[in-house]
């Protein structure tokens, strides 16, 4: 086991290795240097982990928030914000997205998402991902200021990573390298698709794609009881050097974190029966599940998949609100209505872009499930902070004003859910970004063109 | 292979299975009156935005035979109107994309030529499209249905009234003047799609080339029916009729300002190039649509006389969208242009609103010219202001009563009126959707229960058609739009 994880490390981040000399004590996730200290005052105070302080002020200090509350002390020399008619809000996450990974959709060159393969368990986006994209500023501008980043393509497309959005490394930026392995659930639901090999439309029944899914469910058991052979005989010459070496597999070692019950399945499945499914799947392999959904469950009761869920404790990343149902005869707000029904229910889930250019959508695609599907606002603040920070196993460090935790949080004029709201001021990890992006640069090379 | 939809979806695409066929007649009865109960409709107590003659608080709005009877705070009704009390709402004109796919039946590419100027939406109008549906959920009332991008010069558009599933003569708007699409850049190179065999053109020259050669075909052939009608008005004898040519004679319409122009671009570059090619044949662009750099030559655009009509903030999909900037917006109306905002997509149509919400977040327009930019400036655009773009006395009934703010991101539409007709109830439309899955399950449990029938779930269906309203730009049906 020992041998195993060295090698792992040695052999897919020598980057890490590399750079550690050269960014002296700086040890992975640590960010940028934030050496003021900040404190805004007079400000509303959403924590989020707590009811709201009206009117209150917040401490910033080495990268953390020191102080919260009605009255609080600053360290001498930090620099004042008057917060007076602005509120403070933990920083958004973004719990699905391909920021990072994608630059322009349609250029293949610039398309980090998504590697050929059916079966890539030891991809890592933590190797992809790019700190210059230029959709990261555009995103910060929203108020998001972290992103958890997923690979696509294939049935198991990789590892997905947790990357707050500020820092010269994914070295820096990263809270969790690897927090998942996303697969793309099998459907059994018969329909229509686009082949491109063939460009052409494939239809195929209910049936058809169900005997279609459980062969791919077999292939993919078989998968994973090789892995978990792999992980013994791993172990086994570990604690006995006289047995044959092992031919290293590093696509069956990186599922075994998944197979001990260390990182999740992020597993995408819309329709309600595939989502059965893959509950089923997973109880019975005994690995943890998340849940990946573009909302659209199919022709089901939302309440009877809210409390499905509740019961078997999964927790649901949706996105992207920009949905349509998938069902004509479905009322026209299907998809926005699913949130609303997850909290009613008591189901923890939060808000993902599924996109790189579009990232920055993501507080209004959370407002929609507020406008159409009865979510509450506090709520919807909930599923784009604390709830994704905890889903994602990173609360301890984001998703609320609290003291110890990172400062991550943004400063805005209004609710940050509503399209004419600005945000004045951003921080990550304590550090007050310049709110300029490709976008802003633009409007300021170009509004006062002359001749 | 990217995932359409469910096989199972719309009960109506099952026409060949028993239980089709008994849903077809439990839902046949049209969900909404299709003509008001009263001849009057009197909508009291609202926010009225006017659009043109400003906002107004305690408001109504008389909707009379189709047509806005009055407006104001002290509007009279007869005593046998149906009144709306609408305490607390928001009423605005219908909302007008400027740029739409929704409701074609098929692909919206002839992607076989570069110049399609003979093809005509109008044919292949389909009323029954979900998306007309999904528009109206977001106040849509009207929309500029256009050809797709895939060719330079595409084919011709339809200006609708957002009227489901009436014969589809209905949708067209009559009082809209002709347009036809032109598209630029990529999509007319074929950059992003398959093109089999290879065609031409493939670089911004090529473009250029196939606008200008069209041009002057077109320019020669209405000196041939010049030269036509002049020597038979002279009483020539035996004079030879020119044949039609149904390719050209659209776009004699354009040189004779007849006919719209609406034009994708991205950009700066090829936005200058048509300027110049319309300059050349003394035609007017009466809308770049998307204009996704128009920021960039502002002043040019303002010039030519030509309208925009933008993505609020949509961009960076392909290289020639990613200098989009949300402050194009803004840009764009500073230097006096007309501005309209489009979805293109009949997802993003229903959110029109909000993307009016975040002009005025970027760059700072004011809140009553955001809201013009979704109804009376596309309306200029389209060439229909007289008639629909605005509250005002005599113009079309198209009205929306929003449950807040119609810039705010929790605004819905809770009923939406065209020509005076309630078209969309939000109360109505969840009623009904949850009637038909409760008459879908009564269905299939009756089905299981009959034994007798021993129905085939394998039976070979009807194949559904290919949804529509979700395109954008460059979505899906190897086109680009």
């Amino acid at each position: 086991m020992k041998r195993r994880m060295s090698v792992r490390v040695a052999a897919v981040c020598p980057l890490a290795l590399l750079a550690l000399p050269l960014l002296g004590t700086a040890a992975l996730g640590s960010g940028p240097a934030a050496a003021e200290s900040y404190v805004i005052e007079n400000a509303r105070l959403v924590t989020v982990s707590g009811p709201a302080i009206e009117k209150g002020s917040i401490v910033i200090v080495d990268g953390k928030i020191a102080a919260v509350g009605a009255t609080v002390t600053a360290p001498a020399g930090a620099k004042r914000i008057d917060g007076t008619g602005l509120s403070v809000y933990p920083g958004m996450i973004d719990a699905a997205s391909r920021l990072g990974l994608v630059e322009v959709g349609s250029i293949a060159a610039t398309n980090d998402a998504s590697e050929i393969g059916d079966i890539k368990p030891q991809l890592r986006a933590f190797e992809s991902f790019n700190p210059a994209n230029e959709f990261i500023p555009m995103a910060r501008i929203n108020g998001i200021t972290t992103a958890v980043s997923t690979p696509g393509g294939g049935l198991i497309a990789g590892q997905v990573v947790v990357a707050d959005l500020d820092g010269y490394s994914i070295e820096q930026m990263a809270i969790r390298p690897s927090a998942a392995m996303a697969l793309s659930f099998p459907s059994g639901v018969g329909g229509e698709s686009f082949d491109f090999a063939t460009f052409s439309v494939k239809r195929s029944s209910d049936s058809d794609a169900r005997k279609a899914r459980e062969k791919r469910l077999d292939d993919l058991a078989g998968l994973f009881d090789r892995a978990r052979s792999y992980a013994k005989a791993v172990k086994a010459r570990a604690s006995d050097p006289t047995l044959p070496p092992l031919e290293e597999d590093l696509g069956l070692a990186a599922l075994e974190p998944v197979l001990s019950g260390q990182l999740p399945l992020f597993v995408a499945a819309n329709d309600f029966r595939d989502v059965k499914r893959a509950v089923e799947f997973c109880e019975k392999q005994n690995v943890k599940m998340i849940l990946r959904s573009d909302a659209s469950f199919g022709p089901f009761d939302l309440a009877a998949v809210a409390s499905f869920l509740k019961e078997k404790k999964i927790a649901v990343i949706f996105g992207p609100m920009y949905t349509l149902p998938s069902d004509e005869d479905d009322r026209y707000d299907m998809p926005q209505q699913a949130p609303g029904a997850l909290a009613r229910a008591g189901v923890p889930f939060a808000f993902a872009s599924e996109d790189s250019a579009m990232a920055k959508d993501l507080p209004y695609q959370a407002a929609m499930a507020v406008a159409y599907g009865g979510l509450s606002k506090d709520d919807a603040i909930r599923a784009l902070t604390l709830w994704p920070a905890t889903i994602w196993g990173v609360a301890d460090r984001i998703g609320s004003l609290e003291v110890g935790k990172q400062a991550n949080l943004f400063v805005t004029n209004g609710d940050p859910l509503e399209p004419r709201t600005d945000v004045k001021y951003l921080f990550i990890r304590g550090r007050n970004i310049p709110l300029v992006s490709r976008q802003t640069q633009l409007y300021d090379a170009y509004k006062s063109r002359v001749p | 292979m990217i995932r359409l939809r469910p096989l199972r979806a719309g009960l109506r695409l099952r026409a060949n299975s028993i239980v089709a066929v008994a849903a077809l007649a439990a839902l046949a009865a049209p969900a909404l009156a299709q003509k008001p109960a009263s001849r009057e409709i009197l909508i009291r107590n609202a926010t009225v935005m006017t659009v043109t003659k400003g906002v107004i608080e305690n408001g109504s709005v008389l909707i009379r035979d189709g047509k806005i009877a009055d407006v104001g705070t002290s509007v009279k009704a007869s005593a046998d109107a149906t009144v709306i009390d609408a305490a607390g709402k928001f009423v605005t004109p219908g909302v007008i994309d400027c740029h739409s796919h929704i409701a074609v039946d098929g692909s919206v590419n002839e992607g076989s030529f570069s110049v399609t100027s003979m093809v005509r939406i109008a044919d292949v109008i389909d009323s029954s499209d979900s998306g007309i549906v999904i528009g109206l959920s977001g106040g849509v009332t009207m929309a500029n249905v256009l050809h797709g991008s895939a060719n330079a010069i595409g084919g011709q558009n339809a200006v609708i009234k957002m009227k489901p599933n009436r014969p589809a003569g209905e949708l067209i708007y009559g009082n809209a003047p002709p347009g036809i699409k032109f598209a630029l850049g990529e999509n007319p190179k074929r950059s992003n799609f398959q093109a089999n065999p290879a065609r031409y053109p493939r670089t911004r020259m090529g473009v250029e080339n196939v606008i200008r050669d069209a041009f002057t075909r077109a320019r020669d052939y209405r000196e041939v029916w010049a030269r036509y009608n002049a020597d038979v008005k002279a009483g020539k004898k035996r004079v030879a009729v020119p044949r039609r040519d149904l390719e050209l004679e659209p776009l004699v319409e354009v040189l004779e300002g007849k006919r719209l122009v609406h034009s994708h671009c991205y950009r700066a570059d090829e936005i200058l190039m048509l300027i110049r090619v319309a300059r050349d044949f003394n035609f007017r662009i009466a809308t770049f649509q998307h204009v996704l750099e128009g920021y960039k030559v502002a002043p040019e655009i303002l010039a030519s006389g030509a309208g925009a009509s933008t993505f609020q903030d949509f961009g960076g999909y392909k290289i020639e969208a990613f200098d989009a900037t949300p402050y194009n917006t803004a840009m764009l109306w500073k230097a006096g242009i007309l501005v309209s905002l489009n979805s293109d997509d009949g997802e993003r149509q229903r959110r029109l609103n909000t993307d009016a919400a975040r002009a005025v977040r970027y760059g700072g327009v004011p809140e009553d010219e955001a809201l013009k930019m979704i109804t009376i400036n596309p309306a200029k655009q389209l060439g229909i202001d007289r008639w629909v773009g605005s509250l005002e006395r005599g113009k079309d009934a198209d009205v929306v009563i929003w449950s807040a703010h119609p810039l705010s991101s929790y605004a819905v539409a809770e009923k939406v009126y065209v020509d005076g007709n309630l078209e969309f109830d939000r109360a109505v439309a969840i009623r009904d959707a949850e009637a038909r899955r409760a008459e879908s399950k009564r269905l299939v449990e009756q089905e299981k229960a009959d034994k007798s029938a021993k129905p085939n779930p394998d039976a070979p269906r009807t194949a559904p058609a290919p949804r529509h309203g979700l395109h954008h730009d460059d979505a899906c049906e190897g086109g680009g739009e």
